[in-house]
């Protein structure tokens, strides 16, 4: 194992506030996939376009050898972080309990599995894990690895989901009981969205949906039932116009559960938890801002609730865009350029109340 | 084609002495093992290619598709590339487009529903491509 190098801290994003700046390769898959770059050129282009220094992996994309590293991959990343001044945020771990066709993984198997990517994850010099299960039992046995590796294990609350949602209200209890500073959540903005995105509508559109169709995909998403049900609804209106729903792969069902409406302010009710930000977007527009994403008014909240982290950029257009239809570099370089300008609008209003 | 739903590139069609060669990226944001591909199909020129033909060859490694389902230790990299070898009588002429549509069925592996009940993702692809020339194995 190599020695623990000194930890380098990120900068802030603009001068008074506790929030930085830097992305998850994740938003590079594309380019990544088709093989366009190795890892090295992959964080040259980081660099070059300034969009660090905070880099976040999903380690199934980016680890040959997952869920373990080589001594030759950490020597390799911990050189290129050194020579590019980067900071590690964070390891998105996996859990691949289906791995097996005969049978799911035993609790002892999914300890051990996620064990070795945590292990990974603090070779990498990185403090914090994105964990995909919070079953208590597994939690339990996992905290004190992260006491002994310093990690801090993050769930990841992304849409359909809430802070308020039924199944993070259960997280929410386990972590109560378990009383650890090590325990809290990703949060990422795709639980907060105040309308579809334009780029899957764009997509589904492509697919054969009209402008009357897509309408009522919006009407029907922007109510509070479950997806499920609005899943089933938007399904059965696809019947009753002659559109076959398998015409439209998963993307149907993405558009529901990729994109949340929860509303903003209610990051605030687990804001002391949230130790990580999946900063999601889709597309900038001429404006500046992202169309279905309102991010002064979230970021106006983590500045309130005294977030102190990365916002991580991750631009999930890929899902839904054809390679080279965007280029997620000048993305997330727009990107970090609203969020400064939301941090200083957040920051100047909070010193106007204080002031008041 | 999204991260979800790309199986062929313009590369990917190769000449070999069987036959054809059809270079699959993983329709998926992330490596998957590769007991997570239920199946594989495969129609060249509108006929559909027996399962029981086509070998799939990953790095050094061969299997039939049926064998897919045990391989829950072989990682599937998202940057490599599944060959899938399509035997024909006469290979493709060189510089002629090949009509080829490749369907992938996924399971992953992490996205639990119920008891080894899994998200299932299926992405297909048809494409008119010019096979390039192999190197062989």
């Amino acid at each position: 194992m190599t020695a623990t190098a000194p930890v380098r801290e990120a900068q802030p994003a603009v001068p008074g506030s506790d929030i930085k700046l830097g992305l998850t390769l994740y938003s590079l898959t594309s380019e990544w996939a088709a093989g366009r770059y190795d890892l090295a050129g992959l964080l040259d282009v980081v660099e070059q376009a300034g969009i660090g220094p905070g880099i976040e992996i999903v380690a199934s994309q980016t680890i040959r050898t997952y869920p373990a590293v080589t001594g030759e991959f950490v020597r390799d990343w911990r050189e290129a972080f050194d020579r590019h001044g980067f900071v590690p945020s964070s390891f998105g771990c996996n859990l691949d309990m289906g791995r097996r066709r005969d049978r799911d993984m035993t609790l002892d198997e999914e300890y051990e599995f996620t064990v070795t990517q945590f292990r990974s994850a603090s070779a990498l010099g990185f403090p914090l894990v994105r964990i995909q299960s919070a079953k208590p039992e597994l939690i339990r046995r996992l905290l004190p690895v992260a006491e002994e590796l310093d990690l801090t294990m993050a769930w990841e609350l992304h849409a359909p989901l809430g802070p308020n949602s039924s199944k993070v209200l259960e997280i929410r209890e386990t972590y109560a009981e378990l009383d650890s500073p090590r325990l809290g959540f990703v949060a990422d903005f795709s639980a907060t969205m105040h309308a579809m995105s334009p780029t899957i509508l764009r997509k589904l559109a492509k697919m054969g949906l009209g402008r009357e169709e897509l309408d009522r995909l919006q009407e029907i998403w922007a109510t509070d039932a479950d997806i499920n049900a609005r899943h089933g609804e938007f399904v059965e209106y696809l019947h009753s116009r002659g559109i076959a729903p398998e015409s439209l792969g998963s993307f149907a069902r993405l558009a529901f559960n990729m994109h949340g409406h929860v509303d903003p302010a209610e990051w605030a009710d687990i804001m002391p938890q949230i130790k990580h930000v999946h900063a999601k977007f889709y597309d900038i527009d001429e404006h500046g801002d992202e169309p279905a994403i309102d991010y002064p008014a979230i970021v106006r909240e983590f500045v309130r609730g005294g977030y102190a982290g990365f916002f991580s950029s991750e631009w999930e257009g890929h899902a839904f865009a054809d390679l080279d239809e965007a280029d997620p570099v000048d993305l997330v370089q727009k990107q970090h350029d609203l969020i400064r300008r939301s941090l200083r609008a957040a920051l100047s209003d909070d010193f106007t109340d204080k002031d008041a | 084609m999204a991260t979800g739903d790309t199986v062929l590139t313009d590369d990917s069609l190769i000449r070999r002495p069987e036959g054809l060669g059809i270079a699959l990226t993983v329709p998926w944001y992330r490596s998957l093992w590769l007991s997570s591909v239920s199946d594989i199909a495969v129609t060249v020129e509108g006929r559909a290619i027996p399962k029981d033909d086509l070998r799939v060859e990953l790095g050094e490694r061969t299997f039939r598709v049926d064998e897919l389902a045990d391989q829950w230790d072989v990682l599937w990299f998202i940057q490599d590339r599944l060959v899938v070898v399509v035997p024909l009588d006469e290979p493709p002429a060189a510089g002629r487009p090949v009509d080829v549509e490749v369907s992938v069925e996924l399971r992953l592996p992490y996205m639990q529903i119920a008891p080894q009940k899994y998200v299932t993702n299926h992405a297909s692809n048809r494409r008119s491509l010019v096979a390039q020339e192999g190197a062989g194995r």
